[in-house]
């Protein structure tokens, strides 16, 4: 019983030390942390508005290129890979997530920026002839490579919950479908997908709070925050995300400085809580609904 | 009676003609659709392939040739204009981890063994908000893991240790382990709990003997589970266990990980460096993927048995 009072307080002592250290730097930075653009640590500009909307804008695109490709891969591996392989197939695809955030780091930075920087992007701004959002120059690093590297880390936590989740919908309600003369196109759009939707939004809740927190594998591929694109407010923008930012500037701390720092760390925190806590009750509730 | 045709029948012939003409009539648009919905599936199946390729393909193929007995056991050297390719070996960086992260089990292991028990053990409000605490946990970002043990043990002491980076890494492992163990001894069948205590043996004596030997190679596949998620992360341990370019294992100096090697060598200014980081990355990844394959087999274990 003790052991268990023991973690009690060590969480409550956890958000205590992180919200009484962040004092000063919510007083040095004042409201402005929320509102103001051009982030600059070392500069003493507080603005994290870019840092906030960094981290929103990346997460999304994130979503937007994960979702469809592992809820789709995970369909494909319950559907159309024989039972035999269906462990070995999923096993690889999962292997994606024991990958340590530095590799995909070093990935971005090393292989991606100049793939995207040398080719990719110029192809785009050449088919679209350089109208927004695809305007400026292309660099490589920036928003559109983390959201790239954040959707392959996030895709094969998708992939492994939708999997569980497609398993799990009963056999009667797929045999019944087929019986009565649906397709397998038909079974999955009209009764897996419907009868897997919580389980996959709970998949997907999860999967951002992931991508929210995301630090090493994008600090070095976003390019950072800069007077030529101090907003992330197109697909080329250089910018950065607050964990991100916490990384990088954490060896420049200088007297109260750092407290601003622990301030983002608060907000990130409450960004992350918030999403998790839904994730957790949406899971919750379909595993209620099959068991 | 009977030789006349029941108008029921009739009528259910004509269901099952305007039923079976229907389906005809939409069958080869139905099953294109399918055709296309499978496809799109198998092509996504395809596209997931595509990053693992890509990084296996070049985490080998650029760090192979680094993988030497000279490379893994001598320390790092640093890279100047005149010797721009000096970059020595990763040996105090693998010492460095294996001591910050075997502190990190050394700890971790007893902290979320007694935790499971005790949950497994008592029904109390405070155990469903411990879990609740937990999962919380397992989904928190790393940097914030590692801001707090900056704050509350850096700043405090105004020192860098290895056993800070232990600490910190913490936070990582026991959730992981707590759950898994949690699970592992709520999956043991009650009937064998029921007759352990039947036999008059007390409660704790019934957990040694009997829920923890069968639960154990679960409990293992928490424990490795927990362990090559830690090995790996950079984020919680980058500002609090400093920089050696000692091969040491002293816990209580400062120490440089693998992770933290990499990161000082991605965020460095020279090529050699930088390329250096594939030498890393590929040990960093045959240790994390050993210790998964081995949760992995005590899965196939626990399974079995």
């Amino acid at each position: 019983m003790s052991a268990i009072t023991l973690v009690g307080l060590v969480v409550f002592y956890f958000l205590f030390v992180l919200a009484k250290n962040s004092i000063p730097g919510w007083s040095l930075a004042g409201w402005r942390i929320f509102y103001a653009t051009g982030w600059n640590f070392g500069g003493g500009n507080y603005g994290a508005l870019p840092l906030i909307l960094g981290t929103l804008t990346t997460t999304f695109f994130a979503l937007c290129l994960a979702v469809p490709v592992g809820v789709g891969a995970a369909l494909a591996i319950v559907f159309l890979i024989p039972r035999r392989l269906q462990l070995a197939v999923s096993s690889l695809i999962e292997l994606l997530a024991v990958v340590p955030s530095i590799v995909y780091g070093v990935w971005g930075a090393l292989v991606m920026a100049s793939l995207l920087g040398n080719h990719v992007e110029p192809w785009i701004q050449n088919v679209v002839h350089g109208s927004w959002p695809f305007n400026g120059a292309p660099t490589g690093y920036g928003l559109t490579l983390g959201a790239i590297v954040l959707a392959v880390m996030i895709m094969p936590i998708v992939t492994a919950i939708s999997r569980d989740v497609i398993v799990a919908v009963p056999k009667e309600l797929t045999e019944g479908a087929l019986s009565l003369g649906a397709t397998r196109g038909q079974v999955i759009r009209r009764v897996i997908l419907p009868s897997c939707k919580t389980g996959i939004v709970g998949a997907v809740t999860l999967a951002t709070g992931r991508a929210l927190g995301e630090t090493i594998a994008l600090a070095t591929v976003l390019g950072g925050v800069t007077q030529a694109s101090p907003l992330p407010d197109r697909a080329f923008a250089t910018g950065s995300t607050l964990a991100a930012e916490i990384a990088l500037d954490f060896g420049a701390i200088t007297g109260k400085a750092g407290n601003v720092l622990y301030a983002l760390a608060l907000i990130l925190l409450v960004i992350v809580g918030v999403v998790t806590y839904f994730a957790r009750s949406i899971i919750r509730r379909n595993q209620k609904q099959f068991s | 009676m009977s030789t006349t045709t029941n108008p029921t029948d009739v009528a259910s012939h004509e269901r099952r003609e305007f039923i079976r003409a229907t389906s005809a009539k939409s069958y080869t648009r139905r099953a294109w659709t399918s055709r296309l919905y499978l496809g799109a599936l198998s092509v996504a199946l395809l596209i997931a392939f595509v990053p693992l390729a890509s990084i296996l393909q070049n985490v080998v193929g650029h760090g192979i040739h680094y993988i030497t007995w000279h490379y893994l056991t001598t320390p790092q050297q640093y890279p100047s204009i005149t010797n721009p390719d000096n970059v020595g070996g990763i040996g105090n960086a693998l010492a460095g981890t294996a001591v910050v992260d075997l502190g990190a089990v050394l700890i971790s292991i007893p902290v979320a063994l007694l935790l499971a028990m005790a949950m497994f053990e008592f029904t109390h409000r405070w155990v469903s908000a411990v879990r609740n605490a937990m999962e919380t946990f397992i989904g928190l970002p790393s940097i914030v893991f590692g801001v707090f043990t900056y704050v509350s043990l850096v700043q405090t002491t105004h020192q860098f240790h290895a056993y800070f980076g232990s600490l910190a890494l913490c936070f990582i492992m026991i959730p992981v382990m707590t759950i898994n163990a949690l699970a592992a001894l709520r999956s043991v069948p009650d009937t064998l709990v029921e007759a352990g205590l039947s036999l008059g043996s007390r409660p704790s004596r019934v957990m040694l003997h009997v829920v923890i030997p069968a639960a154990k190679s679960r409990i293992f596949t928490g424990i490795f589970l927990a362990f090559s998620r830690a090995v790996g992360e950079t984020a919680p341990i980058l500002f609090v266990v400093g920089a050696s370019d000692l091969v040491r294992f002293n816990p209580n100096a400062q120490a440089t990980t693998l992770p933290s090697l990499m990161w000082n060598y991605l965020i460095g200014s020279y090529p050699s460096e930088r390329a250096s980081c594939w030498g890393i990355a590929l040990v960093l990844m045959a240790v994390v993927l050993f210790f998964n394959v081995l949760s992995r087999v005590f899965i196939a274990f626990s399974n079995k048995s």
